[in-house]
């Protein structure tokens, strides 16, 4: 049961982070691309780590993977926000269809 | 001075539960763990804080009340990672994009920074910090977006124990276009 949960977790996942590439790649702009990378990855991530922890040996250990999806969205919040601090710096106009 | 203690317990406690994480839950190295989550907690009264801080933060509640509004947070990314994928994955890719800008209620420091971020993960709305306002950049023009922002707001200036105040800066709220601009 559990197995079968943290194996649609995983694959959830990665489907999220699919979506994430594909929106990489298709969306028009700088700022629309850093909406599928912090938003889509994120969530893809957070389901991965949420498979592993149901699969982890200890509390500790499940803790440990929750803290390291918490530093990666604050790494990826920074990153985003540098990312479109720069694009806003560089005057780059939001595509507007 | 009670207060100094209590934060630097407070610190303490934050750091010696990450060490604890960190080494798997290993019994035998929390000791060596106290000794550097101890020097850790201290580090605050001997660097100074930086400038625009107004008070030094108090580690643990944040952290609490953070935990607390934790799962408020994790539904919300849910739901705007579903929604950003579904954009993604439709063969029409439906965006209207636009910019606009939010007055902050909320004082200088990492509570805004920490409002951005919330913010970029919520559903189709990216934000950084610019001053005294927030520049949004959302997915569908079609939406209001200022009760969700208000709302948040309030959350984190309750995390971080701060009031919020009247926004700094004069009115306008959707963003003007100001000199030469080059296509992305």
């Amino acid at each position: 049961m559990t197995d079968s949960l943290a194996i649609a977790l995983l694959l959830a996942g990665a489907g999220f982070f699919l979506a994430g590439t594909l929106g990489l790649l298709r969306f028009p702009d700088v700022y629309t691309r850093l909406h599928a990378l912090t938003k889509a990855d994120n969530l893809g991530l957070g389901l991965i780590v949420l498979g592993l922890m149901l699969r982890a040996e200890s509390g500790a250990a499940a803790g440990k993977l929750l803290v390291i999806w918490l530093l990666v969205l604050t790494a990826s919040a920074a990153a985003s926000q540098l990312v479109a601090s720069w694009a806003r710096a560089r005057r780059i106009r939001p595509w507007q269809g | 001075m009670i207060l100094q203690l209590a934060r630097l317990l407070g610190r303490f406690a934050v750091f010696w539960g990450v060490w604890w994480l960190l080494t798997d839950g290993r019994t035998d190295g929390l000791v060596f763990g106290a000794a550097f989550a101890a020097v850790a907690a201290a580090m605050p009264l001997v660097i100074v804080e930086p400038r625009g801080t107004d008070r030094p933060l108090a580690l643990l509640p944040t952290v609490l009340r953070g935990l607390l509004l934790l799962p408020f947070f994790l539904w919300q990314s849910l739901y705007g990672g579903i929604d950003v994928a579904a954009r993604a994955f439709k063969p029409r890719l439906p965006l209207t994009p636009t910019l606009f800008d939010y007055r902050l209620r909320l004082p200088p420091g990492p509570a805004p920074v920490m409002l951005a971020s919330l913010v970029s993960l919520m559903p189709g709305t990216l934000a950084i910090v610019s001053g005294a306002r927030l520049r949004v950049h959302v997915l569908d023009a079609g939406r209001d977006y200022q009760d969700e922002l208000e709302l948040l707001e309030a959350q984190v200036a309750w995390i971080f124990g701060v009031a919020l105040q009247a926004p700094r800066t004069p009115a306008p709220t959707r963003w003007v276009s100001s000199g030469p601009e080059t296509d992305a």
